[in-house]
Parts: structure tokens; C-alpha cells; sequence
């Protein structure tokens, strides 16, 4: 036996043709090019290699999209039974660039050359990401919005419409609309659009 | 040793035409197995004017069909050729000399890689895959594993042999193995241990001395025998299956035993020193598919049944097929009291392989046979006997 490739087909396995089978996290698959011309009512069912269910009470279901290229493993060799790996590599689908515009949108970020920064775009369009020299990371919602976390524990949470810079020493900056502005100082004052300031 | 030649009837086809050619210049041997599907042979013509390759009739892939055999009964195999060797040119005049001519079942002309799939029983399989060929007859005993199969990129024969085969599991077999291959009679065979060994023998052959003008079709002339190394059958002497559960990852283990998948009958012995220690395995990881996985227990045996191997030689017999039982007979007959045969290599075996061979050149006809058997009944003299597998 050997890895494959493979296109999904369904990941509702409530339509496995056994009762007893439906609703385990498994996946519908198309070994490529074995199975091209098998219908798909005949098409097997594979287990999730990652986040399965070695134990009672500890599994998890993440499958990939409907049509995406992946790779499987086979156990048998009528290939009825087997594994997926999840998504396969497609040179043609890696664009960092898509990734990098994202990046450019954190100011807070230092830089974001490619090799450094560890990433995971969904395919909802959201993107998390490390830093591995500067120790940054953070999330970006396809909105534009982004959570980023320096070094030491900072964190900035940012939208279009508002800023939120929540220090470690417990100090924090909330800029919102209009630039109305909310600060927490270190003395414990509490100071509202630079003019009013009120001891805590 | 031979016959009156002129009783057989022998014709060879190229291509659909009938070689009008001296049986003294042709021989050709014809092989089958009950262990391979597609028998295979070899032919040897003389060609002293080089006419058969100069008008490309050897050419691979060519049909060549031969009848060999009584009006009422005969080996009629269809063949195409492989190759054509000419060893060594008699006649530098013409290119001609004598022809090496291998040949295998036509049905290897069909075998291309297929991508298709099957929802039916491993024996409804067969019978479809069976449907493009004109088999003399198709013989199939059923099965279970009814499941999706996936004939991936694989030729029919592939997908028998590598796939099918070694799952086929039928509760009527009794547990015992199947076999699938094609006999001399273009017979497309799928059958179990329990079909082929419970067969009424066709025959007796009787090893003697043959005196003067005494001729019998069923007389061996020699014979000689091995049985199974002690090697072998440790494989398959007392071996623990493993598989994974899949409803709690658990471990379940088997003890099965060379005994097994045979139809052992009651003072059945093998001829092997037993004891009990475990001296194999198989794994099977998730047990999916329980037909698939108790077919596959019950092939890995296979090779079990052929405990005794007899070799010999015999007058060509066309209804001695691969697949066929017969009663070989010692020269030493009789019974005991207790009912075994007095000589322990008497008895009822089963054709493995099967070799008709047609000798024009020595103006012979033979049949090369290899029968075997797992178990025998032994005396009560023999002391040793306790001793045995199967005790």
C-alpha cells in the first residue's frame, strides 16, 4: 500500500449505505485514477488519519472541502478501506502573496518576510499566524479586523472602526469612533478623550 | 512407452485455418494447474521450407487451437502464440528448421487493465468477468463477499488472482479453499477444496509391471514422490491470526492449525510429527469486511492440501483433467481390517497438475500428472502413528 491521490466527494457520511457506519467522521473519496469511472454510490468511505478517535471521549471531525484534492492511504488492497490525509499539495493554490497583503494590513506587525512568518489561511479567508523571530502572532479575520500579540504579552485588537492596545502591566488604550479615546494609565487613572481624567 | 497414435485425433488451427501437416512432424505439450488460471504449453513444428515464418502464421498474438484427444473425448485448447524461436536453421536456403512455439489461453489476448467496479458477490464477479470468452463450460461455485470491488487498472486475470481469489469465503465450502483455473477442456473452473476433493474419482490408475503386449490407459508406467518439507508446513502448523477490533481497538487473537479448512475426517492423519507450538501469524489490522478476512485465513492455507505429491507418468488420458480425483494404486492392493489401504500411498488424490504431451517425432503420447493429498488413514500397526498431525 501506498499514499494516493484522491478528490472528496462527500463529507456527510450519513449517506454511508450502512446504518451502523453513519455519522463517523469519515469522508467520501475518489482514488485518482482508479477510480474514475466508479459511480459514486459505490465509492468508499475513509477514516480521518488526524484528530480520529483513539480513545473514548477524545475525537474530532475537521474534513476537508467537497472537490479538494487530497491524499489517502489505503489499507487493504480493495481499497474500500483506508485513511485520509487531508489536503494535498497543489503548487498552483500556495500563493503567499495572498498572505502577505493580509500581513501588510498589521501595522503593529514589524515585517512579515516570507519563511518567517508561520501561517494557516482557512478556507474562510482567515489567517493565523507566528512570527518566529519577533515572537508576534495573531489572527485576521477575512473583515480585516486582527488580534496581534507581541513578545511580551501585549495585545492589540483592531478593526476598522476601533483600536484596543491591552498592555501586560495593565495599562490599555481604546480609540473608537470619532477618535473618542479611553485610556488606562498605570497610575490607575482613568482618562477620557485626553480631557477628563478620574482617579480611581 | 506410447500408443497406437493413429487412434488419436489431433488438429492444430492457425488463425482458423487447420495446419494440414504430418503428425510426425509436430509435438507440442500442453500444461494445466489447478494452482494457475491460464494454461500454457509449447508446440514444436517443423517448418523445412521456412513457408510458416516467411508468411508471418507464428507471429505472436496469432490463434493457434489444438484438438488432441478420441471422437468422445479430448483436450481442446484454445492458444495464442507468445513467440517463435527458431534455435538453429536446418535448411540456409529456405530459413527453414524446427519451431519453438510457446503458447498460453487465448483469454490472455483479452487481458487489458480495466478501471471499472462491481457490487455483487465475488462469484457474481466471476460469472461477468467469464461472459467475454467462449469457455467450453464455466463452473463456479458461489460465494459470499457481497461488497463494492474495485478493478483498478488491473486485467481479469489480475484481478481473479490478486483480489478476488485470495477473499472468496463460502460457508458451503465447508471453510476449505477456493481454487480458479482453466482445464484442458477450456473449462472455466472456480471451485473449493470441498467440490473438488468429494469428487467420485474418474479413474484407477495402478502402478504395475506392464507384461508384453498388456496395455491399459491407466497403467503408470513410473512414478515417483515428495511430500511437503518440514519447512512448508511449519507455515501453516499451528498459526495465531491477530486482528484489530473496530468498535474498541481492542487485540483478538485465533489459534488455527494445519488440520483446518480441509475436511479432516474422523482418524484422518498428515504425515507430519506434530506438536503444539505456535509456528506462524498473520495480521489483519481492522477487521473490516469479516468474508473478506475469513476467505483470506482459509487461502493462506492453501498450500496445505498438497501434504503428498505423487508424480507419474501415464498412457495420455483426455478425461483426466486438472481439478479431476483419482485412486492411484501401489503395486501392493488390498485393504486392512481397520478399512486403510495396505500400502499407505494408496489412495484417493487429487490432479494438481496435468501435462498431455504429444510426441510425433517418437511417434508418444503421454500425460505427465501430479496428484496430491493432505490426509490418509493408517493402520493400526503403524506405531508411529500417534505421532502424526491430526491425532
Amino acid at each position: 500500500m501506498k499514499l494516493q491521490n484522491a478528490i472528496v466527494v462527500n463529507i456527510d457520511d450519513n449517506n454511508h449505505p450502512l446504518s451502523t457506519e453513519r455519522q463517523k467522521g469519515r469522508i467520501q473519496i475518489r482514488i485518482l485514477p482508479f477510480m474514475l469511472d466508479v459511480p459514486e454510490s459505490r465509492l468508499p468511505w475513509y477514516d480521518p488519519f488526524f484528530r480520529g478517535a483513539g480513545s473514548t471521549g477524545k475525537f474530532g471531525f475537521n474534513p476537508p472541502k467537497v472537490n479538494s484534492n487530497i491524499l489517502v492511504y489505503p489499507t487493504t488492497d480493495s481499497l474500500r478501506h483506508g485513511y485520509y490525509l487531508d489536503g494535498d499539495y497543489i503548487s498552483g493554490f500556495f500563493d503567499y502573496s495572498i498572505v502577505k497583503a493580509k500581513l501588510d494590513t498589521v501595522t503593529e506587525l514589524s515585517e512579515s518576510t516570507y519563511s518567517k512568518i508561520h501561517f494557516q489561511l482557512l478556507e474562510n479567508d482567515n489567517l493565523h499566524f507566528y512570527h518566529e523571530s519577533t515572537g508576534e502572532s495573531g489572527f485576521i479575520h477575512k473583515s480585516g479586523m486582527y488580534t496581534i500579540y507581541d513578545e511580551t504579552g501585549n495585545v492589540t485588537l483592531h478593526s476598522s472602526n476601533y483600536n484596543l492596545k491591552l498592555n501586560f502591566d495593565g495599562t490599555m488604550l481604546f480609540t473608537g469612533a470619532n477618535n473618542s479615546k479611553v485610556e488606562v494609565k498605570s497610575s490607575g487613572q482613568i482618562a477620557f478623550n485626553d480631557h477628563l481624567t478620574i482617579d480611581v | 512407452m506410447g500408443t497406437a497414435l493413429e487412434a488419436y485425433i489431433i488438429t492444430i488451427f492457425i488463425d482458423g485455418k487447420e495446419l494440414k501437416i504430418d503428425t510426425k512432424q509436430v509435438a507440442f505439450q500442453i500444461d494445466t494447474s489447478i494452482w494457475k488460471i491460464l494454461p500454457t504449453g509449447n508446440v514444436i513444428i517443423q517448418d523445412p521450407s521456412g513457408l510458416l515464418q516467411e508468411f508471418l502464421l507464428t507471429v505472436p498474438g496469432t490463434k493457434l487451437d489444438i484438438t488432441f484427444g478420441y471422437e468422445e473425448s479430448f483436450y481442446k485448447v484454445p492458444f495464442i502464440i507468445v513467440s517463435d524461436i527458431l534455435p538453429e536453421v536446418e535448411n540456409a536456403s529456405t530459413n527453414g528448421g524446427t519451431l519453438t512455439i510457446p503458447v498460453i489461453h487465448a483469454w490472455a489476448f483479452k487481458q487489458d487493465p480495466k478501471l471499472t467496479s462491481f457490487d455483487d458477490r465475488i462469484s457474481g464477479v466471476l460469472r461477468t468477468l467469464t461472459t467475454v470468452f467462449p469457455f467450453n463450460k464455466v463452473n463456479i461455485n458461489d460465494t459470499e463477499n457481497q461488497n463494492f470491488w474495485y478493478q483498478s487498472l488491473k486485467t481479469d486475470v489480475e484481478f481473479i488472482e490478486e483480489i478476488l481469489l485470495p477473499k472468496a469465503f463460502s460457508r458451503n465450502s465447508k471453510f476449505t479453499p477456493f481454487f480458479c483455473f482453466i482445464d484442458g477442456q477450456n473449462n472455466f473452473n472456480f471451485q473449493h477444496y470441498k467440490y473438488l476433493s468429494t469428487q467420485k474419482p474418474i479413474t484407477i490408475l495402478e502402478y504395475k509391471e506392464v507384461v508384453g503386449k498388456d496395455f491399459n490407459l491407466n497403467i503408470v508406467a513410473d512414478y515417483s514422490r515428495k511430500r511437503m518439507s518440514f519447512f512448508e508446513d511449519e507455515l501453516f502448523h499451528n498459526r495465531i491470526v491477530y486482528g484489530l477490533s473496530t468498535t474498541d481497538g481492542s487485540v483478538i487473537s485465533e489459534v488455527d492449525s494445519i488440520e483446518d479448512y480441509s475436511l479432516k475426517q474422523p482418524n484422518d492423519k498428515i504425515p507430519y510429527r506434530k506438536d503444539q507450538d505456535i509456528s506462524n501469524y498473520t495480521y489483519y489490522e481492522k477487521l473490516y469486511d469479516l468474508d473478506d478476512v475469513r476467505g483470506n485465513r482459509i487461502f493462506n492455507q492453501r498450500k496445505s492440501i498438497s501434504q503428498e505429491e505423487i508424480l507419474l507418468v501415464i498412457p495420455y488420458n483426455p478425461e483426466i483433467l486438472a481439478g479431476s480425483m483419482v485412486t492411484f494404486q501401489t503395486g501392493v492392493s488390498g485393504k486392512n481390517d481397520d478399512g486403510s489401504n495396505l500400502s499407505q500411498f494408496s489412495g484417493n488424490y487429487l490432479v494438481e497438475f496435468a501435462s498431455a504431451i504429444y510426441d510425433g517425432f517418437n511417434q508418444q503420447a503421454i500425460m505427465k500428472l501430479v496428484i496430491t493429498r493432505k490426509f490418509n488413514k493408517y493402520t493400526n500397526n503403524y506405531l508411529l502413528k500417534n505421532s502424526l498431525v491430526g491425532a
